[in-house]
C-alpha cells in the first residue's frame, strides 16, 4: 500500500518537472532567438541582457522593482488561469484591468477625502471588482448564449477600454490644475494602498499571493474545482455527468475579471495616486504569456510573474540607459511564447510516454496486456 | 479628400478606402479557416505587411515591389503560424496571439526610424466610363489601383474556393480531414497553402494601410483591424461576398466618425472611436442569433489540430 | 429485386474487369505487446465475395489496413497477380487499384455527392464546371446501377445511401481490389441484403471484393469463399456452401460458451412502473433527431431492449431516459420521480447511462480515479460529526476517492491497474470496463445501456451482458439499446423496435420474431 503511494508521487514529481524543464527550456530559446535579433539589429545581446538581469535582481532596489512590476502581472494571470481552468480564453484582462482601474477612481473622486482608509480602500477594491466582472461579463454572456467566440469579443474590448479611459481623462474626469496633461486629479491619501517602508512594494503584491494560495487550494482540493477541471477538459463529459457547465462558465468569466480588475485597483492606489493614459503597458498580455507558462497553475504563476515581472522592470530602466526600445519586451515574450507553443504538444506526449513506461516498470502484477500508446484503434 | 463634395458622398467614398484593408484581411482569413486552421495573428501580419511597405517604398520608390515585398512577408508569417499549428500541433489562439505579441515588438523596435520618412505616394486613377455612373460613379471608381484589385479579389476567392480542384480540397479538409486524407488529399499541404495565401493578403491590407490610407507608418497603425478581421469571418460565415458587406459596415463605421469629428461633432472623438469595435461585436452576435436556426456553416474542423494516423 | 439484379449483373458485365488474384503471405504484425497478426496466409478467390471474419480483435482490421497501406507488415509478404506489391501508404494502395470502404465512413458530409466522389481524384482538371462534372459522375453512377442523389450534401442521405456512394467512389477510381471493413454495422438487415448484393456482383464481374465481418449470416448467404481468423492466426479457408452457421461460429469462438449462459427467463413483473413515457416527443437540432410520441414503461428487475440503428431516434432515447435531453411533448412519470421534484435531477439521481460515444462519458486527460469519481462527487464516506460533514461538502476527500476508484477498478479488472494515469492510457476495451464498472457501482434502480458491447471481443461482451442480467436480477431495471438484434434476443425479457424517432413494435420473450422485428427497424410494418 505504502509503496503504491511512493509510486504515484513519483510519477506527480516527474509530470512537474517535465512542465518546468519545458517552460525553463522556451525561455532559454526565446533568449537565445531575440539575443541572435538583438545581434542582427546591432545591439549587444549580451550587455543588454545583463543590464536586465541587474535592473531586475541586482540588489535590493531591484528587486522591489521586480516586485512591484509583478503584481499587475500576478493579478491578470490569476484571471486568465482561472478561465483557463474551465477551458475559455480570456486574453480581456488588458481590459479588464482597465475597468477596475475606472471603478476605483470613481471612488476615489466621489467619496469625501476624509474618509478613513479601509473603508476607502474596501471599497475601491470591490467596485474595481465589479467592474472588471461587468466587462468580463460581456464575453461570457455573449459565448454562453450565442456561443460567440469569446477571444475575440475580449480583445476587441480592450481597444474599447482604452477609449473609456482616454475618455475620461479627457473629459469628465479632467483633472482642471494641469489641463494639458491628460489624466485625473491626484488621489486623496486614504485612497494610496499600504506600501513596504522604504520601498514602493504594496499592500497588492500580497494581496495577488493570498489570492493565488486560494486558487490553488480551491482548484485542486475542493469539488468545485474538479467540476471546473472536468468542464474544461471535456464539456461533454460534463454534461453527461450533469454539471451545471453554464453557470460555472459564467462564473470562471466573472471571476476572472473581477481578479485582473484588482491589477487595475492596485496601480492606481498605489502606484499611480490618479488614472493617467498609458496606465497599463501591456500587463494583460505579460499575464496571459505567464499563465501560460505557468501551465496555469496558481502557485507557479506567483513564481512566473516575478520572473516576468523582473524582465518589465528590467527592459523599463534600460529603455534611459541603453536606449533599448521597449518593444524588446514584446519581442522577447512573443519568443518564448512561440517556443513555449511549439514545444507543448511533444511535451505532452514525451510525459505521457514516460509515465506510461514507468507505470509498466512499476506494478508487475497484470500488465502483460498492456499496448503501445497509439495502438487503441486495433481493436477490432 | 474633396472637401466640396457632400457629406454623404465624402463618407461613402471614405468607407472603401477604410474598408479596404480589413476587406483583404477578411478574405484572406476566409480562406484560411475555410481550411480549419485559425490564423488570430492577423494583427500582427497586418503590421508587418504595413511596415515592409513603408521600408521598400522608401528605399526604391516602387509601389509595385512594396507591395510584393509586403505579400510576400505576410506568406513567410502564414507559413511559421502553419509550422507551429500543424508541425507542432499548438493551440491556434494562443499561436495566433503570440505571434501578434513577437510582431508588434518587431515593428515597433524597427518602425521607430521610419515613423514621419516619406514614402512614394499612391494616385487615385478615375476609371474613364465608369466613373461617370451617377451616385456610386464617384464612390467606387475614383480610388486608387488596390482598390480595383479588391473589387477582383473578392469573385476571385469566391471562385477559387467553389470552382476548383483546390477549393474542393479546401472544403473537404476544414470539413472532415480524415475522410479528405482517405480520399488521397494531402491535408497538411492544404492548410499550408491556405494559411500562407490568408496571411499574404492580410499584409497586402497592411501595405494599404500605410501606403494609401495612412501615407506613411504609425506606431500600431492597425489598431485592432486584425482582430476585426476575425470577428468578421464570423459574421461573413466564410464566404466572401459577406465580407465584404462587413468589412464595409465596419468602413463606413469608421469613416462615418471621421467625417463628424471633422465636421465639429460635439460627441468625444474617443466614444466615437469605440463605435467601430461596438459594432463588430454587435454584428458577432446578430449573425449567432440567425445563424443558430440554418445549419451550422463552421468549417467542423476549424482549430483542431489534425493527427495524422500511422 | 432478382430483375433489378439481373439487369445490374448485365450492366457490370459491361463493365467488367479483367480478373487478379490476391494472396497473403506469412503477415505478421505486433503492435507493443499485442500480436495483431500472427503469420496469416491465405489466399483471395476471385469470382464472389471473399469474407474474411473473426471476433473482434482477431486482426481482421489490422490485415485490412496493411493491405491498403495504412501499416506496414513486419514479416511476410502480398502478392498481387503473382507479383509482391509494397505499400508504403494508401497513396500506393490507390495506384495499384486496391480500394477501401471504411468502418467509420470517408465522406464529407456537408458536401455534395459527386463532390465527395470526385474529391482527390486525380483525373479531376484544376478549374472545373459543377454541372458537368456531376452529368459525368451520375451517367456513370447509372451504368452499374447505383441510384442516388449526388446533388444534395451527403448529410442528407442516409447510412445506406452513404455506404453505397463509397462503395461507388472506388467504382469511379476504377478500384480492382474493394476492401469492404464492416460495411454492414450499421444498416438494418434489409439494407444490408441489399448492398452486400450490390457488392456480389460486383465480385462476379471480375473484381476481388473483401467483406470483413463478424456476422456469420451473412457471410453464409453472400459470400463465396471465407477465411477465419482468430487471435491473429488465419485457421482455415472454406467455401460458404459447405459450411454451417454453427460450425463457422466455433471456428471464430474459442472459449467456453457454457460459463456465461444466459440466465432464465423471468415471469413480467407486476409493479409499477419506474419510468414512465406517455406520448413524449422531441425536439430535432442540428445535432439529434427527433422522437415522436414515445409511450413507454420500465419496471424493476426487467431487461428490455430497444432494437435500433444509426439514425433511429435511439441514441436520443437513452438521453432521454438519462435525464440529458428535455421532451418537448408529453410526460415522464414514474416511482422514482417524486411529485413537485425537478424532472430531470430525479433522473440523474436514478438513472445510470452507459453512453454509446466513449467521448462523451469520460475526460480522457483526468486520471482514472477523477473519471471514477464523476458522477460521485456528492457521495460522502460516513461521519458524525457537523465539522466534518461541513468540510466535505466543499473539499474531496481524496482517500475516499481513491478508494471509490480502487473498488471499481479491482471489480472490473482494469488495465492497468493504476488510478493515477490519464484515462487515455486505457485501450478502449479497458476504457470502456471504467465507464460500465463506474456506472454499475452507482446502484441506481435504472441502468440505461447504449451499445456498451461495440467493438470487445466475445469474452468482454459476454462478460457485460452477464453483468447487466446480474443486475436485473437485484432488482434494478435495465434497458439494453443495441443494433444488433441478436444480441437482444438473448439477453432480453421485452424487445421493442425502433425507426425514425418512434417505437413501432414490441415483443416478449418467448414470443421473440426475428424477422418482424428486423421489418420493424427497417420501417417496414
Amino acid at each position: 500500500m505504502y509503496g503504491r503511494q511512493v509510486v504515484k508521487s513519483i510519477r506527480a514529481t516527474q509530470r512537474a518537472l517535465i512542465s518546468i524543464a519545458g517552460s525553463l527550456v522556451s525561455i532559454l530559446c526565446g533568449l537565445i532567438a531575440v539575443g541572435l535579433f538583438l545581434v542582427v539589429a546591432g545591439r549587444d545581446p549580451i550587455r543588454i541582457y545583463s543590464g536586465i538581469f541587474t535592473s531586475a535582481f541586482g540588489d535590493g532596489f531591484a528587486l522591489s522593482e521586480t516586485l512591484v512590476a509583478a503584481t499587475p502581472v500576478m493579478f491578470c494571470a490569476l484571471g486568465v488561469a482561472v478561465a483557463a481552468r474551465v477551458g475559455l480564453m480570456n486574453i480581456g484582462v488588458e481590459g479588464q484591468l482597465l475597468a477596475g482601474a475606472v471603478g476605483s477612481t470613481f471612488i476615489a473622486l466621489t467619496l469625501p477625502a476624509t474618509m478613513p482608509p479601509w473603508v476607502m480602500l474596501s471599497l475601491m477594491a470591490v467596485t474595481a471588482c465589479v467592474c472588471g466582472a461587468i466587462w468580463s461579463a460581456i464575453p461570457a454572456l455573449l459565448k454562453v448564449r450565442l456561443n460567440v467566440n469569446e477571444t475575440i469579443v475580449s480583445l476587441l474590448l480592450n481597444y474599447v477600454a482604452v477609449l473609456v479611459v482616454e475618455f475620461l481623462i479627457h473629459g469628465p474626469w479632467q483633472d482642471p490644475t494641469t489641463s494639458s496633461w491628460p489624466q485625473t486629479q491626484a488621489f486623496p491619501a486614504s485612497a494610496e494602498l499600504l506600501h513596504l517602508p522604504g520601498s514602493r512594494i504594496h499592500l497588492g503584491f500580497f494581496i495577488a499571493v493570498v489570492i493565488g494560495l486560494v486558487l490553488s487550494l480551491v482548484l485542486t482540493r475542493t469539488k468545485v474545482g474538479f467540476r471546473a477541471n472536468v468542464i474544461g477538459q471535456n464539456p461533454e463529459a460534463a454534461k453527461y455527468a450533469h454539471y451545471r457547465v453554464n453557470r460555472y462558465l459564467i462564473i470562471a468569466l466573472l471571476v476572472s475579471g473581477a481578479v485582473a480588475a484588482l491589477a487595475g485597483f492596485s496601480q492606481v492606489s498605489a502606484i499611480e495616486g490618479r488614472l493617467r493614459s498609458g496606465l497599463s503597458p501591456g500587463y494583460g498580455y505579460t499575464g496571459f504569456l505567464v499563465a501560460w507558462l505557468a501551465r496555469q497553475n496558481p502557485l507557479a504563476i506567483i513564481v512566473t510573474a516575478v520572473l516576468l515581472g523582473g524582465f518589465l522592470s528590467g527592459a523599463d530602466s534600460l529603455q534611459l540607459s541603453e536606449k533599448l526600445p521597449f518593444a524588446t519586451v514584446n519581442i522577447l515574450q512573443g519568443a518564448i511564447f512561440l517556443f513555449l507553443l511549439a514545444s507543448e504538444t511533444s511535451l505532452k506526449n514525451l510525459a505521457f510516454k514516460l509515465q506510461l513506461r514507468m507505470a509498466t516498470n512499476a506494478e508487475p502484477d497484470g500488465l502483460a496486456l498492456l499496448p503501445a500508446a497509439g495502438a487503441s484503434e486495433v481493436n477490432s | 479628400m474633396n472637401d466640396s463634395l457632400p457629406f454623404w458622398v465624402a463618407v461613402a467614398a471614405g468607407m472603401i478606402r477604410c474598408a479596404t484593408p480589413v476587406l483583404l484581411a477578411t478574405v484572406g482569413e476566409c480562406i484560411t479557416e475555410r481550411s480549419g486552421v485559425l490564423n488570430l495573428g492577423l494583427e500582427g501580419t497586418m503590421l508587418a505587411g504595413a511596415l515592409s511597405a513603408v521600408v521598400v517604398s522608401y528605399y526604391t520608390h516602387s509601389v509595385v515591389l512594396a507591395i510584393a515585398i509586403a505579400m510576400l512577408v505576410g506568406a513567410i508569417i502564414g507559413l511559421l503560424h502553419a509550422c507551429i499549428c500543424i508541425k507542432f500541433q499548438a493551440n491556434q489562439v494562443a499561436s495566433g496571439i503570440a505571434m501578434t505579441i513577437l510582431l508588434s515588438g518587431i515593428t515597433a523596435f524597427f518602425g521607430a526610424d521610419f515613423v514621419g520618412k516619406p514614402i512614394q505616394s499612391v494616385v487615385a486613377i478615375k476609371l474613364p466610363f465608369l466613373c461617370d455612373i451617377p451616385l456610386i460613379g464617384p464612390i467606387l471608381f475614383n480610388q486608387d489601383p488596390l482598390v480595383y484589385l479588391c473589387y477582383l479579389i473578392v469573385p476571385l476567392t469566391y471562385w477559387l474556393i467553389n470552382h476548383t480542384r483546390f477549393g474542393l480540397s479546401l472544403r473537404a479538409v476544414g470539413e472532415e480531414p480524415r475522410a479528405a486524407a482517405a480520399a488521397g488529399i494531402q491535408v497538411r499541404r492544404v492548410r499550408y497553402i491556405s494559411t500562407m495565401l490568408g496571411a499574404a493578403l492580410a499584409a497586402l491590407g497592411g501595405a494599404y494601410l500605410s501606403l494609401v490610407y495612412a501615407q506613411g507608418w504609425i506606431e500600431n497603425i492597425t489598431a485592432g483591424r486584425g482582430w476585426v478581421a476575425v470577428g468578421l469571418v464570423v459574421f461573413a460565415a466564410w464566404n466572401p461576398w459577406r465580407a465584404l458587406i462587413g468589412a464595409y459596415l465596419f468602413g463606413l463605421a469608421v469613416s462615418l466618425q471621421l467625417r463628424l469629428q471633422a465636421a465639429g461633432c460635439e460627441v468625444s472623438p474617443y466614444l466615437l472611436g469605440m463605435l467601430p469595435y461596438l459594432l463588430v461585436i454587435s454584428v458577432m452576435a446578430g449573425s449567432s442569433i440567425i445563424g443558430r436556426k440554418k445549419a451550422e456553416s463552421v468549417p467542423t474542423a476549424l482549430g483542431v489540430s489534425y493527427a495524422e494516423q500511422a | 429485386m432478382s430483375v433489378e439484379s439481373a439487369t445490374r449483373a448485365k450492366t457490370i458485365e459491361a463493365g467488367s474487369v479483367q480478373a487478379c488474384s490476391l494472396s497473403f503471405r506469412s503477415v505478421s504484425k505486433r503492435f507493443g505487446q499485442i500480436l495483431a497478426n500472427d503469420s496469416v496466409s491465405f489466399d483471395v478467390i476471385g469470382g464472389g465475395i471473399h469474407a474474411i471474419v473473426g471476433e473482434n480483435g482477431a486482426g481482421k482490421s489490422t490485415l485490412s489496413k496493411i493491405l491498403y497501406g495504412y501499416y506496414k507488415s513486419d514479416a511476410g509478404s502480398i502478392n498481387l497477380d503473382g507479383h509482391q506489391i509494397v505499400l508504403n501508404s494508401p497513396f500506393d494502395a490507390r495506384k495499384l487499384g486496391i480500394g477501401m470502404v471504411h468502418q467509420q465512413l470517408a465522406l464529407v458530409s456537408s458536401l455534395s455527392g459527386f463532390e465527395n466522389v470526385v474529391l482527390g481524384d486525380p483525373k479531376l482538371s484544376f478549374a472545373f464546371s459543377k454541372t458537368k462534372i456531376e452529368k459525368q459522375v451520375q451517367s456513370k453512377a447509372r451504368e452499374f446501377g447505383f441510384k442516388l442523389d449526388l446533388s444534395c450534401p451527403v448529410s442528407h442521405l442516409g447510412i445506406a445511401d452513404r455506404q453505397k456512394l463509397e462503395m461507388f467512389k472506388l467504382i469511379w477510381r476504377d478500384a480492382r481490389v474493394l476492401i469492404l471493413d464492416e460495411p454492414t454495422s450499421q444498416l438494418t438487415p434489409f439494407e444490408a441484403e441489399e448492398l452486400l448484393s450490390i457488392a456480389r456482383d460486383l465480385a462476379e464481374s471480375g473484381r476481388i471484393v473483401i467483406l470483413i465481418t463478424h456476422h456469420i449470416n451473412e457471410v453464409i448467404n453472400f459470400a463465396r469463399h471465407i477465411t477465419v481468423l482468430r487471435q491473429g492466426r488465419s485457421i482455415s479457408t472454406v467455401e460458404a456452401s459447405s459450411v454451417t452457421s454453427d460450425a463457422l461460429a466455433r471456428l471464430m469462438i474459442d472459449i467456453d460458451m457454457d460459463s456465461f449462459l444466459p440466465i432464465e427467463g423471468r415471469a413480467q413483473s407486476i409493479a409499477e412502473p419506474l419510468i414512465n413515457l406517455k406520448s413524449v416527443s422531441t425536439k430535432a437540432t442540428a445535432t439529434s433527431h427527433p422522437l415522436h410520441d414515445i409511450s413507454f414503461g420500465v419496471r424493476p428487475a426487467e431487461i428490455v431492449g430497444v432494437a435500433g440503428i444509426s439514425g433511429s431516434g435511439q441514441l436520443e432515447f437513452g438521453r432521454l431516459l438519462a435525464g440529458l435531453l428535455e421532451p418537448s411533448a408529453g410526460g415522464i412519470s414514474g416511482s422514482i420521480i417524486n411529485q413537485g421534484s425537478e424532472i430531470s435531477r430525479a433522473l440523474a439521481l436514478s438513472v445510470c447511462y452507459i453512453p454509446s460515444e466513449q467521448n462523451h462519458a469520460c475526460a480522457p486527460a483526468l486520471s482514472v480515479a477523477a473519471n471514477c469519481f464523476l458522477k460521485s462527487i456528492d457521495s460522502l464516506p460516513v461521519h458524525t460529526s457537523t465539522l466534518w460533514k461541513l468540510l466535505n461538502s466543499v473539499f474531496i476527500n481524496s482517500a475516499h476517492m481513491e478508494r471509490h476508484a480502487r473498488a471499481i477498478i479491482d471489480a472490473f479488472s482494469i488495465t492497468p491497474n493504476l488510478s493515477d494515469v490519464p484515462a487515455a492510457a486505457l485501450s478502449g476495451g479497458n476504457l470502456q470496463r471504467l465507464i460500465i464498472g463506474r456506472e454499475l457501482s452507482t446502484k441506481t434502480s435504472v441502468i440505461v445501456a447504449d451499445n456498451p458491447c461495440a467493438g470487445l471481443d466475445a469474452a468482454m461482451s459476454m462478460r457485460i451482458r452477464y453483468e447487466l442480467r446480474k443486475a436485473a436480477l437485484e432488482g434494478r431495471a435495465v434497458i439494453l439499446i443495441s443494433p444488433d438484434l441478436e444480441e437482444l434476443l438473448t439477453t432480453c425479457d421485452r424487445i421493442v423496435a425502433m425507426f425514425n424517432g418512434r417505437i413501432c413494435g414490441e415483443q416478449i420473450a418467448g414470443q421473440f420474431d426475428y424477422q418482424s422485428l428486423a421489418a420493424c427497424m427497417g420501417g417496414k410494418s
